[in-house]
């Protein structure tokens, strides 16, 4: 199975880096995402999610570091995370982690929580130290 | 705004005396999206979540534009993109961002509702109506103006001021003003 690899970008849309490896199971996907078709670009990533679980007893880790992301986005990353969830209720090894930034901007934070609380799935929330604004 | 027609650039512009960050109107393309938000979130602001709401604000009031305004522009690409303007300036407290769009008269109530029933919420109503309709709207065939307006109101420290002006029979323009504090209280 390949790996699956999408370059970040920031031109006419914002495109977040994807990077998800077949052999280890570890995944992320980071940057901004406002995207021409959202639901088409996440539909992929899950395609890639349950092709991953076919294999056999795998587990998978994503990490999550999204600093913008725009409302059609968010609702097809929803979806996403809702197939993650379901792998997981087939007993899959699924560990989803919501990284966000120290210290005060608490609204990625609150993100985070708002998508465990919809697709009901476990996710870790990580605090990470912001970095220089870009 | 005003209801005013203006026969001169020179007057226009100057009727603007404001401290204007942004201020654009025509077609609301993805070209013009990408440029005007990374323009305003190249812009320094103190703290830099202001940045972060005003972006995501101009964002998403930009592609309602782009998606509902009832003027379209057709572009030599055949794709044909919402016309509608947005005003972004700085006030002594606060940091202002106004759009506006036609909108066709039938669908202007419901808009408005939706608008009314958003400013009846506080935080914490908002994130679940949030939650509520992104749940429900995935997938539906619709691109998600409702989660858009929430999400506005969400960046924003006031409630959406609304106004409607009748142009004539089947249609209004319709103004959302937006308000992020410079002090943040929370």
């Amino acid at each position: 199975m390949q790996n699956l690899i999408i370059e970040g970008s920031r031109d006419t849309y914002f495109t977040p880096h994807v990077k998800l490896n077949a052999e280890t199971g570890i995944c992320s996907i980071t940057g901004e995402s406002y995207l021409e078709e959202p639901f088409e670009f996440y539909e992929k990533i899950s395609a890639w999610f349950s092709d991953f679980f076919a294999e056999g007893n795998k587990s998978l880790q994503l990490d999550l570091k999204l600093t913008y992301f725009n409302t059609s986005s968010s609702r097809a990353i929803l979806e996403m995370l809702r197939v993650l969830k379901g792998h997981g209720d087939e007993g899959k090894g699924v560990t989803v982690n919501w990284h966000y930034p120290d210290p005060d901007d608490e609204e990625v934070l609150m993100e985070g929580e708002d998508f465990m609380e919809e697709s009901g799935l476990e996710i870790n929330m990580i605090e990470y130290e912001m970095e220089e604004e870009m | 705004m005003e209801n005013q027609k203006y026969e001169n650039l020179v007057d226009f512009y100057s009727s603007m005396n404001r401290n204007i960050i942004v201020y654009y109107k025509g077609p609301f393309d993805e070209i013009i999206l990408s440029e005007i938000g990374t323009k305003i979130r190249k812009k320094i602001f103190d703290p830099p979540k202001i940045g972060h709401r005003l972006f995501s604000v101009f964002m998403e009031l930009a592609q309602n534009i782009s998606l509902y305004s009832a003027e379209k522009n057709q572009l030599e690409s055949g794709l044909k993109w919402g016309v509608g303007t947005i005003a972004v300036y700085e006030t002594k407290e606060s940091y202002i961002l106004i759009s506006g769009n036609l909108v066709k008269n039938d669908v202007l109530k419901q808009i408005v509702e939706k608008c009314e029933e958003i400013n009846n919420l506080d935080h914490e109503g908002l994130r679940a109506m949030k939650r509520e309709y992104r749940s429900s709207e995935i997938k539906a065939n619709h691109k998600g103006g409702n989660i858009g307006l929430i999400q506005v109101a969400l960046k924003s420290d006031l409630p959406l001021e609304l106004d409607i002006k009748e142009v004539d029979k089947e249609h209004s323009f319709f103004t959302i003003s937006v308000n992020v504090l410079k002090q943040q209280t929370l």
